[in-house]
């Protein structure tokens, strides 16, 4: 007997009966197919310039740095400000084309490398798919010219979100993934803050593995 | 909340270690349950509750004790005891029978009249002891039984706050002080840290007097406080609320 | 990881001196139950949400097979494989065969306690492939060949020291000469010296804290972003997990998403969630070619038939043993066992056998703080006692403390006999110790005895001052 069969047959066997029926399926798939959501807590049901600040504060007190933006030209300079205030070096890779296109025409006051992030690079520009106020994440998802590895490999990650892409609560991301993706992508990523540990003599550091700054460029509607 | 008009019939359950160790505790608890409008009976087929065997896994011992007592209380309004874990025990009667047995029934309604002694005088009888010139101050330690099981958290300190008791916490009194039964003896060592931890609690919070509801805990509480030579006098609550602070507390030297 | 559970009281002793242990032991006790309060204060609705996990951690047991089905038909749609294993050596045997038939060389792994569960390392090792745990304080227990003391942070019993010794003596061959104990200079080089391990691995495998059927997605959470980093990078992504994983749809893994980080560090949230579903797709720009869910048994479809199926319902919070007074004390390498604590208490000895751990589930005060702060509401000490039943019938206690029970028991089912040996026994000890109040030696009772003294009794028992009284007629109340 497989494995499979095998354990199976003891899961059944435990419960006291036979594999499922259809007609005794049949609720469970109809739940499937329309999840419910359970009990979603109060405090993260905000929209409008609520939602916004609570995105900000929890996006602070995860320890990214947010950077709010009037518009799309004020973003190579803010960036640009940026890699100074940190002593890095100006440059910045940027993996979407359609992002790289975002920053405005050449010369930009730093490097451009349109390309995947790499171990080594210093900074990496990406957008995101969407960002929750309930936590003060943002969400990367795997896809064309979406290296996931963007999100890990460089020392200092930038994210450019609009505030409409910002959703309340987990509840309604997943609405959006649905919409949206139709299903769950390969890899679906929630970022907040920079990565971090305390293993050693229990202090804690940022950059444990992944980026040791997360910088969030903030674009409000009008 | 005044005391309510009735008098009911309160069958009290010594514990075994009020019996044996500190049997003025009981005769405190009959004190306020009698000033609380209570008839209280004490009837003589009762020894141990039966948690040692409960907690070692002999749960035929466990039945048998436990049906001991069912029928040596039956009939009284209630069972009142000056512990927490003892009433704990109490009500985890109905699962040592089968549905069918008619034990079963008869634990499930002792289950909702089985009080610890806090917990009845200040919600079944409204009980407010009248003030005690010259109450001490105290710092309290809630039992785990108690605390858990029956939430009693509240009761004692309000009854010693009308006594006029002044309560001082102490940090983590929260925490286990180490005794758990027979785990006192089978992980010394563990055990010895956690009553040393409650030791070091007690005397952080300044006060002269530690108080709690369960026998157990004060007795590895202050039998640590005596070996380490710690100034620290351990006592019931019912001590302090029946007014018995000329006695020794629990440890101390005892007149011939 | 080998079992060493039956070596407890040993292992105890060395705890409790363990200078470096207990205090690191004690800080974060204290600090995450402090974190823990905090975060449910912040967060109203908690109690509700555990009674809707309860829900659907019970909902999904009783049709466990059917959302296993549904997982495994979800990970194949989304281009992964599914294998079964059915113990620990299948497990370990299946992922050894799939390194094989990649040519996998070099792993690299997110922090499992799965893995642990299965000894996988052990069985790669041994046939020659290269393993990094790359967890932090996992990768210096690796080092060190040591296993860890607690949950959260698995080298709280290192020294800065002892952790720069171990970094200066591994990290030379990657070019770091100079021994160093500043903090954020060893987290630079862990770093860098990880980084080439993550980008070498062919492989990496990493365990799952949900499961969900309705995508076939496996989730992880870290701080680090180790597990991320383990599972995009190389060609071979690997989940290990337990078939009590699996949860029914996305909402419900975000209501136990919302209790695992608050019950654990007081987080509401990890810094990395990630949802894995799948091999890479055609149009992705990275991710692994082949996607694998090893779905372990390993005793649980057995538990799920038994008395101890509410602890199937355990999430791996480890908010129990974060609070357990016991485990404070000795931290997790005194159990020697995969799963420590209250819970490791009553999983061990499924998964090892009784005999082996019966101590685990004695060693507890019933205490209850465990079951207070279970996210999803299981009764441990109820079911440490169901272990100490079968213990009691299997006779696994020393015969001092059986007869000692045995005798006790068997005096109080007989009161008036009762009476006559504890009136005697109560006399004799009153008269011993009432000068001092106190007790210092007897023949018993040598665990007690060895920390404490014994209060001494009142005169005589309560019974015998009562029925004094009775035959005098009621008086004042006296002893």
């Amino acid at each position: 007997m497989s494995d499979r069969l095998q354990i199976l047959t003891n899961i059944r066997r435990s419960l006291g009966r036979d594999a499922l029926a259809p007609a005794q399926q049949q609720p469970l798939e109809a739940a499937l197919a329309a999840p419910q959501p359970n009990l979603i807590p109060a405090q993260t049901r905000l929209n409008g310039a609520a939602l916004l600040e609570r995105f900000v504060t929890k996006a602070e007190a995860a320890l990214a740095s947010v950077q709010r933006l009037g518009n799309l030209d004020e973003l190579p300079a803010a960036i640009e400000a940026y890699l100074r205030q940190h002593q890095l070096p100006a440059a910045l890779t940027v993996p979407e084309s359609g992002l790289a296109a975002l920053l405005g025409p050449q010369p930009l006051p730093f490097a451009l490398l349109q390309r995947p992030a790499r171990s080594g690079d210093a900074a990496c520009l990406t957008g995101c798919f969407a960002a929750m106020a309930e936590t003060g994440s943002v969400v990367l998802r795997s896809g064309a010219e979406l290296p996931i590895g963007s999100g890990y490999l460089p020392d200092s990650h930038l994210v450019l979100l609009r505030s409409e892409q910002i959703v309340d609560c987990y509840e309604s991301l997943w609405r959006k993934v649905r919409a949206e993706l139709g299903t769950m992508p390969r890899s679906l990523n929630w970022i907040t803050g920079p990565s971090r540990s305390a293993d050693i003599g229990m202090s804690m550091q940022m950059g444990a593995h992944g980026p040791i700054r997360l910088h969030l460029l903030l674009l409000e509607s009008p | 909340m005044t005391t309510p008009p009735d008098t009911p019939t309160v069958a009290l359950f010594v514990t075994c270690l009020v019996d044996l160790f500190r049997p003025s505790v009981a005769h405190a608890a009959i004190e306020l349950l009698e000033a609380a409008g209570c008839r209280v009976e004490v009837p003589s087929a009762q020894t141990c509750c039966g948690q040692p065997a409960f907690n070692a896994g002999d749960r035929r011992t466990a039945r048998r004790l436990a049906s001991q007592l069912l029928e040596a209380f039956a009939g009284y309004d209630h069972v009142v005891a000056p512990s927490g874990s003892c009433i704990g025990m109490w009500r985890q009667f109905p699962d040592l029978f089968a549905e069918d047995d008619p034990r079963h029934q008869q634990a499930l309604q002792r289950q909702q009249s089985c009080h610890e002694l806090s917990q009845f005088l200040v919600e079944v009888r409204g009980y407010r002891p009248p003030p005690l010139d010259g109450a001490p101050t105290f710092t309290y330690h809630d039992s785990c039984a108690g605390l858990r099981e029956l939430g009693i958290r509240t009761q004692p300190r309000q009854l010693l706050a009308e006594r006029g008791a002044t309560l001082v916490e102490m940090p983590n009194a929260e925490v286990c002080c180490g005794f758990g039964g027979t785990f006192c003896n089978k992980f010394d060592t563990i055990s010895n840290q956690m009553v040393s931890h409650k030791v070091e609690a007690a005397v952080a919070s300044t006060a002269p007097l530690l108080l709690a509801g369960d026998l157990g805990c004060l007795l590895n509480i202050a039998g640590k406080v005596r070996r380490e030579g710690v100034a620290l006098e351990c006592r019931h609550f019912a001590e302090v609320l029946a007014d018995q602070l000329h006695r020794p507390a629990i440890g101390q030297p005892q007149p011939e | 990881m080998q079992n060493h559970s039956h070596e407890f009281d040993n292992l105890i002793g060395r705890a409790l001196d363990d200078t470096q242990l207990r205090q690191s032991l004690s800080l974060l006790r204290f600090g995450l139950s402090f974190t823990r309060s905090r975060a449910m204060a912040e967060l109203p609705e908690f109690d509700q949400l555990r009674d809707q996990a309860v829900a659907i951690k019970n909902h999904t047991l009783n049709h466990l097979d059917f959302y296993l089905e549904r997982l495994e038909q979800q990970v194949k749609a989304a281009g992964g494989e599914v294998c079964w294993a059915v113990d620990a050596a299948a497990a370990s045997q299946t992922i050894l065969d799939l390194c094989r038939r990649h040519g996998v060389r070099n792993v690299t792994k997110g922090k499992s306690m799965m893995t642990e569960e299965i000894d996988l390392n052990a069985r790669l090792e041994a046939a020659g492939i290269q393993v990094k745990e790359t967890d932090l304080g996992e990768y210096v227990l690796q080092l060190r060949d040591e296993a860890p003391s607690h949950i959260v942070g698995p080298a709280i019993h290192l020294t800065v020291d002892q952790v720069a010794d171990t970094f200066h003596q591994h990290h030379r061959a990657h070019g770091f000469e100079a021994r160093t104990t500043e903090i954020p200079q060893m987290m630079r080089e862990a770093r860098t010296v990880l980084r080439k391990h993550f980008l070498e691995a062919d492989m990496g495998i990493t365990g799952a804290n949900f499961l969900i059927a309705e995508q076939g997605s496996a989730m992880i959470v870290t701080n680090e972003g180790n597990g991320d980093l383990t599972a995009v990078l190389p060609r071979v992504h690997v989940v290990v997990a337990g078939i009590d994983k699996v949860v029914p749809t996305l909402e419900d893994a975000s209501t136990l998403l919302r209790l695992l980080t608050r019950s654990a560090t007081g987080q509401e949230c990890a810094v990395y969630t990630t949802f894995f579903t799948g091999a890479k797709r055609s149009g992705d720009t990275d991710g692994p070619e082949a996607f694998y869910l090893v779905l372990v048994d390993n005793g649980r479809s057995q538990m799920l038939g038994s008395e101890l199926k509410e602890m199937l319902r355990c999430i791996r919070c480890g908010a129990c043993m974060n609070h357990c007074p016991v485990y404070g004390e000795i931290g997790g390498q005194a159990y020697g066992s995969v799963y420590p604590g209250p819970m490791g208490a009553v999983l061990t000895p499924a998964l090892v056998g009784l005999e082996r751990a019966h101590r685990l589930p004695n060693a507890s005060t019933f205490c209850g703080k465990c079951e207070e702060v279970c996210p999803v509401r299981i009764p441990l000490p109820k079911l440490m006692r169901h272990w100490r039943e079968q213990g009691f019938e299997r006779q696994l206690e020393p015969l001092s403390f059986r007869f000692g029970l045995s005798l006790w028991s068997w005096v109080a089912r007989h009161p008036p006999l009762y009476r006559l040996l504890t009136s005697l026994s109560v006399k004799l000890l009153n008269r011993l110790g009432r000068r001092q109040g106190y007790l210092r030696r007897l023949p018993l009772g040598r665990g007690w005895l060895a920390w404490r003294d014994l209060p001494a009794p009142q005169q005589q028992t309560f019974f015998a001052s009562w029925e004094a009284k009775q035959n005098r007629g009621r008086g004042a109340s006296d002893v």
